[in-house]
């Protein structure tokens, strides 16, 4: 009884020193005791871990830097170029993706209360990404945008749109950035869109996919995106 | 940005910015990646801070900030990596002295980072925030938006991982 005790307080009041009954209690009881004493421990090595100092460039003189919107970076760890790859590589590549992405989407998002994504899968197909119907005739696309993720901070060197559709959608699909309509100059497959903007100012876009069903229902997931102005 | 704004905001840079740093640091368990989140977040801050008018503290909104974005980021880089683009691992356990976390000057630092960022995602935001951020577990709650009870699970559940992972040191404390 007092065993559970010991953890509760543990859980629920981290850090906070022990009650007296509680006390009394570990005294005579050696699992809680080494319970509280490795809590205890671990509590005094997180402690104690050194901060770093901020390097000077991200320091004072960020603000006139920032007002140029500009980004430097001491080494890049996500190197540009990987986007000029090959169509056929960049098929494969979204194909896979769609498949991390429906479990990320189902995953990832069930846990961020208040997240404004709306990848709103309209008509009337309810099942979530990920689930599994019987009828395969059923069975509607779903839209899974790949790149750039909801939200998502962009350089102009990543810039491309990228979705995916899964199962495989046969019939109309409408691509809109910033609500006018760019299918024209998208590239669209059963199970892919891509879309390269070809000029689009640094701020806040939006894209908007849209599907029209075997059943004459309308699909529409819609995201948005951050595009960093870069240092000329 | 008027004057005032851009006296304000620098106080917060100054205030909370190698704060914004440590924290990317502990996520991201990468010097370089920490720079490069911290600038964003930033950039970010300094484009919405117009629309920042206090109806919560401004703390807990740039902090909001940052987490949401080592969140996107941490996905997209683990989308990259699966796909073979990057291979993380071993920017991460480069030998280059530059990309050294200045934190992890002994071997003690060094377990206890690569333990901590090696945490699930949501355990290690609560962890980096409590302990290396000194946030209350109400703090926590505004910051990542979600109740205090959530956050004291994720906390103890981070706790019980890393007490295990990190046994070593706890005994030589005499445990
Ligand atoms: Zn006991």
């Amino acid at each position: 009884m007092n065993c559970q005790k010991i953890e509760e307080h543990l859980r629920e009041n981290p850090g906070a020193p022990l009650p007296r009954e509680l006390q009394e209690h570990i005294a005579q009881c050696p699992a809680c005791s080494l319970l509280w004493r490795e809590q205890q421990a671990l509590n005094d090595i997180l402690k104690a871990f050194p901060q770093v100092e901020l390097p000077a460039y991200l320091g004072a003189k960020a603000l006139s830097r920032l007002e140029g919107r500009q980004r430097v970076s001491g080494k890049k760890l996500l190197e540009p170029g990987w986007l000029t790859l090959a169509a056929p590589a960049m098929a494969l590549i979204v194909a896979f993706t769609a498949l991390v992405m429906r479990y990320e989407y189902s995953h990832q998002y069930a846990d961020i209360p208040n997240r404004s994504v709306s990848v709103q899968n309209q008509g009337n197909n309810n099942a979530a990404p990920g689930s599994v119907q019987n009828k395969p005739s059923n069975i509607l696309s779903q839209i899974y945008p790949v790149w750039p993720s909801d939200q998502d901070v962009v350089g102009r060197e990543d810039l491309t749109i990228m979705a995916s559709l899964y199962p495989d959608h046969p019939g109309k699909v409408q691509v809109l950035l910033d609500d006018i309509d760019v299918s024209a100059g998208s590239t669209i497959s059963r199970q892919h869109i891509f879309y390269d903007p070809k000029s689009l100012g640094a701020g806040e876009h939006m894209v908007r996919v849209v599907l029209q069903q075997a059943d004459g229902s309308y699909q529409t997931a819609s995201w948005s995106f951050y595009l960093l102005e870069e240092p000329s | 940005m008027p004057e005032k704004q851009r006296l304000e905001f620098e106080e917060v840079l100054d205030k909370y910015g190698q704060k914004l740093f440590n924290l990317m640091l502990r996520l991201t368990g990468n010097y370089h990646w920490a720079q490069d989140l911290t600038q964003d977040v930033l950039l970010i801050a300094h484009r919405e801070y117009h629309k920042f008018r206090g109806d919560s503290d401004v703390f807990t909104w740039i902090y909001r900030i940052a987490v949401n974005h080592h969140r996107r980021q941490a996905r997209k880089m683990r989308v990259r990596s699966w796909l073979g683009f990057e291979d993380v691992s071993s920017e991460v356990l480069s030998t280059d002295i530059t990309a050294a976390d200045p934190a992890e000057s002994s071997e003690r630092t060094k377990v206890v980072a690569r333990a901590v960022s090696a945490l699930p995602e949501d355990f290690k935001e609560t962890v980096v925030l409590h302990y290396f951020q000194d946030q209350s577990c109400e703090q926590i709650a505004k910051i990542m938006d979600c109740s205090e009870g959530t956050v004291k699970s994720r906390l103890w559940r981070g706790r019980k991982i890393l007490a295990q992972k990190l046994k070593g040191y706890i005994s030589e404390t005499g445990v």
